[in-house]
């Protein structure tokens, strides 16, 4: 026995640095990295979703970048009275809020926002303690149309820019496609390294991206939110052709969509319950848009407009006829001296009253 | 052009009348490309089941692996599917009737029928619109009537990977023909010998000897080599998305319009394709091998840092290594090699590169891709004697500097062969032309730091494998912060992925 065991040590030590635990020892090793790796991966994954569940900094980078300068704005004045421009890229383009005396003024229009984007925000930035005393609300009729089952803003407003909860508004308020929109939520949710990916690169390494993919509307807007157009820049017939095919579907025969007038109910009722006064802006087209919309159509719209005054008792502001095509770039952006035009007129006509009226200096 | 292949859209006219399994399964899987969702899950499926099978039910996980290996092409076509498996068995039978008989004429006969065969589907699929358009057209250039009409291109449905499974399969009758390997009794391993999935769409080019004998061997689970697959898989994924399709963002708008673009603009575009075509064809190639090393199963490797290769004959000794030695020993050698005197070398190897060119594609760009490669090859051996006879200029070209500018220089021909390595030879010309001659033109919207930041880690990350300092790293590094770095590469390679990325370029071959 003693002589069978001497046998079996060498069987059992194969080599002098013992390989059979060596190879056991990398297998572990092995092992521990991937699940480590599995491990980590989902963690990493649950902390991003987490992250945009509880901040729109990646989610919706362009809503974070505005909250972010309204907030620095109101630490500076905490105690001016807060005016806020909400809408389109129209607004976003044609509102210079810094030239606003006596008041904190500041310019929310983001691209493709129209009523359920803006009660959105809204409704996030009442969250985030930022009531606006008064609130200048642009109705982006083009995006009001009735556009068959969905709302026109369904493709704009991406389900990975939206928490959890408003998935659910949308879906159950404004008339989302549920399924469609809950897979897109959740495969967003799955996988939001994808999904998120560009926009995280787009604040991290913007130059890595295409320029037009830059977010120009996150990163380039003056401490008010304005967004001013390049100098230089010249009426432009062709972007003003596309930018009329692209509306003339939705405006030609327009009529009041349901989803986004419950959207305006529901700002309105916001507004009301935080003592908000509210104006209604039709913001600047040229003529060829302004043309779009036929006779009936445009008289549904002046219609609707008038009901929404009567309804809510909001005061209305029908800029679009202020200016002549000479002064936007395609048609419905204005440019730079055109902004500038805009914001006098506006804060003469419109912001100076409407602060005097709720007894600002 | 790039773009326009790279964008076609999958085969999907056969599943509006096919049968309604074939067109679930197209929902399920529309693509075969590996770094997609839906074949991640067709994947771990396909794992669970195989692992689940216990060991001793050898033929039954081969079985399953051929199942798995028939839906994922079906999934795309299924004609096109059972077209694959009917020439693979038909291969099948010609091997095992060359193993019944030991009369040459007869086996020489049956390797002719097998080679004929794989070569006619595909003439067939690959070259046939090609060739008659070239007819069509010379015809016309002759004043005489085709008497058929231009086929479109685009319409011409070719087959996924049948230039990779044609070649394997007739390396295997060559092989057997020649009694290098024993024809396969087995109709499961020798069907998982050319359908298995992950070779079977875009390579590497597996040769029978190589593979037939892994099928043998009962395949443990085995956390090593799973570690190595799960590595593999992960960086391919990373050079495919990361950096392949983001370089595209680069190449793809001016190689679609050269005219448009400023010289520099097309310099940039070239040094992006170059980056671009390593990395999606090289990432293919490991998450290739990433897969099948789950699976128990090792493919050949199909690239060793090519652009390190300090002239061209190393180039194509790192470059498509599965291809290059395929044309070797079934082309080149057969063709007469490097026996005779330095004539016949060189028509060799420009005969070899010219049909290396046409099986990456029917176009003359490919054939003068191959021919420029061919040039190169002889140029380079031409050299190599020159230098033979002078030890001055040896040791020059063996000093630091003398590889570095080797290196250089190589890259730089190669890279400008790439401009010729599309479809369409007039595009070629005219980035020729945008390239020698200082033209204005348009930019790109992108800032050229980061391409210039992904040349840099490229090659970083070469110098660092080739130095051998990822080996020592990799063995000390401990577990978890290795498993954290898998992790970590992977969200990279998500975020970095441009979202409308692109298929895979070797795809089309």
């Amino acid at each position: 026995m003693f002589r069978a065991l001497f046998r079996l040590r060498p069987f059992v030590r194969t080599s002098p640095e013992g390989a059979p635990r060596a190879r056991r020892s990398k297998r572990g090793r092995a092992a521990l990295a991937l699940v480590c790796g599995a491990g980590a991966f989902a963690l990493l994954q649950v902390l991003f979703v987490v992250f945009t569940e509880l901040s729109p900094v990646l989610s919706d980078p362009i809503y974070a970048a505005r909250e972010r300068q309204l907030g620095a704005l109101r630490t500076e004045k905490p105690n001016d009275k807060l005016v806020l421009f909400l809408g389109s890229s129209r607004v976003q383009d044609a509102f210079r809020a810094g030239a606003v005396n006596g008041a904190t003024a500041f310019n929310f229009g983001t691209p493709g926002a129209g009523p359920i984007a803006n009660s959105l925000y809204l409704r996030r930035l009442h969250r985030a303690g930022h009531v606006p005393d008064v609130l200048f609300l642009e109705l982006m009729y083009p995006l009001c149309a009735d556009g068959g089952p969905w709302p026109q803003e369904g493709p704009l407003i991406t389900a990975d820019r939206v928490t959890r909860t408003e998935r659910d508004l949308l879906i159950e308020r404004y008339g989302f496609p549920g399924d469609l929109y809950r897979r897109l939520w959740r495969r967003s949710a799955l996988v939001p390294f994808l999904t998120h990916g560009f926009k995280l690169i787009g604040r991290a390494a913007p130059d890595a991206l295409p320029s037009n993919k830059q977010m120009r509307a996150a990163h380039g807007a003056d401490d008010h939110g304005w967004l001013a157009p390049l100098e230089g820049l010249k009426p432009d017939p062709e972007k003003r052709d596309k930018q009329l095919a692209h509306y003339k579907p939705w405006v030609t025969d327009w009529r009041p969509g349901p989803w986004t007038h419950a959207a305006l109910t529901d700002t309105f009722d916001l507004c009301r319950e935080r003592g908000t006064a509210v104006a209604l802006v039709l913001m600047p087209e040229g003529t060829a848009f302004r043309a779009l919309p036929n006779p009936d159509a445009r008289a549904r719209i002046d219609s609707y407009v008038a009901e929404l005054k009567a309804q809510f008792g909001c005061s209305v502001i029908d800029a679009r006829e202020w200016f002549g095509d000479e002064q936007f770039l395609d048609g419905h952006h204005l440019l730079r001296p055109g902004a500038e035009r805009f914001t006098a007129r506006l804060v003469a006509e419109g912001i100076e009253p409407l602060l005097k009226a709720r007894g600002a200096k | 052009m790039l773009s326009l292949i790279a964008d076609a859209p999958p085969h999907d006219a056969g599943f509006t009348s096919g049968l309604a399994y074939f067109r679930w399964l197209h929902e399920l899987l529309p693509a075969p490309f590996f770094h997609t969702q839906a074949f991640l899950a067709f994947f771990a499926l396909v794992l669970a089941v195989y692992w689940t099978i216990p060991r001793r039910f050898q033929m039954t996980r081969i079985w399953v692996l051929v199942i798995a290996s028939f839906h994922f092409y079906a999934a795309w076509s299924f004609e096109l599917a059972f077209l694959v498996t009917g020439t693979t068995l038909l291969d099948y039978l010609f091997g095992r009737a060359m193993g019944a008989t030991d009369r040459p004429r007869v086996r020489k006969l049956l390797a002719c029928t097998s080679v004929c065969m794989n070569l006619g589907v595909l003439c067939y699929f690959k070259y046939r619109g090609f060739f008659l358009n070239e007819l069509y057209e010379g015809m016309r250039a002759l004043g005489m009537d085709p008497g058929f009409t231009k086929l479109n291109p685009l319409e011409v449905i070719v087959p996924f990977g049948i230039s990779f499974y044609t070649f394997e399969a007739i390396s295997y009758a060559v092989d057997v023909y020649k009694r290098k390997i024993e024809p396969e009794k087995s109709l499961p391993r020798f069907l998982l010998f050319i359908l298995f999935f992950p070779h079977l769409v875009a390579g590497p080019i597996v040769r029978a000897g190589d593979f037939l004998v892994q099928t043998r061997r009962p395949k443990r689970w085995n956390w090593l080599r799973v570690q190595l697959g799960v590595q593999l898989f992960l960086v391919g994924a990373f050079k495919k998305m990361a950096i392949a399709d983001r370089m595209a963002l680069y190449c793809d708008p001016v190689f679609k319009d050269p005219e448009a673009f400023g010289t520099v603009t097309v310099w940039f575009a070239v040094l992006a394709y170059a980056i671009r075509i390593y990395c999606d064809f090289s990432g293919y190639s490991d998450m290739a091998l990433g897969a099948a090393h789950l699976l128990g199963y090792k493919l050949t490797n199909n690239f060793n840092m090519p652009y390190l290769a300090a002239n061209v004959s190393e180039f194509w000794r790192r470059w498509h290594i599965s291809l290059s030695t395929w044309l070797r020993d079934y082309v080149f050698i057969p063709l007469g090699g490097s026996r005779g005197g330095a004539w016949f070398t060189r028509r060799n190897l420009l005969l070899t590169m010219l049909i290396g060119g046409l099986w990456h594609g029917a176009a003359w760009g490919y054939i003068a891709w191959g021919a420029a490669h061919g040039l190169l090859l002889v140029f380079h051996k031409v050299f190599h004697d020159f230098c033979e006879s002078r030890e001055r200029l040896k040791a020059a070209l063996d000093t630091w500097a003398g590889i570095g500018l080797r290196i250089l220089v190589t890259f730089f021909c190669v890279s400008l062969c790439w401009v010729l390595f599309q479809p369409e030879l007039g595009k070629a010309l005219t980035v020729f032309e945008k390239l020698f001659s200082i033209q204005k033109g348009q930019t790109l919207l992108l800032s050229n730091w980061a391409l210039w930041t992904t040349v840099g880690v490229l090659l970083a990350c070469q110098l660092i494998l080739r130095s051998g300092l990822w080996a020592q790293l990799h063995a000390r590094l401990p577990a978890p912060v290795l498993g954290t770095g898998y992790a970590v590469c992977l969200c990279a390679a998500l975020v970095l992925a441009p979202d409308a990325g692109t298929t895979f370029i070797y795809f089309q071959f």
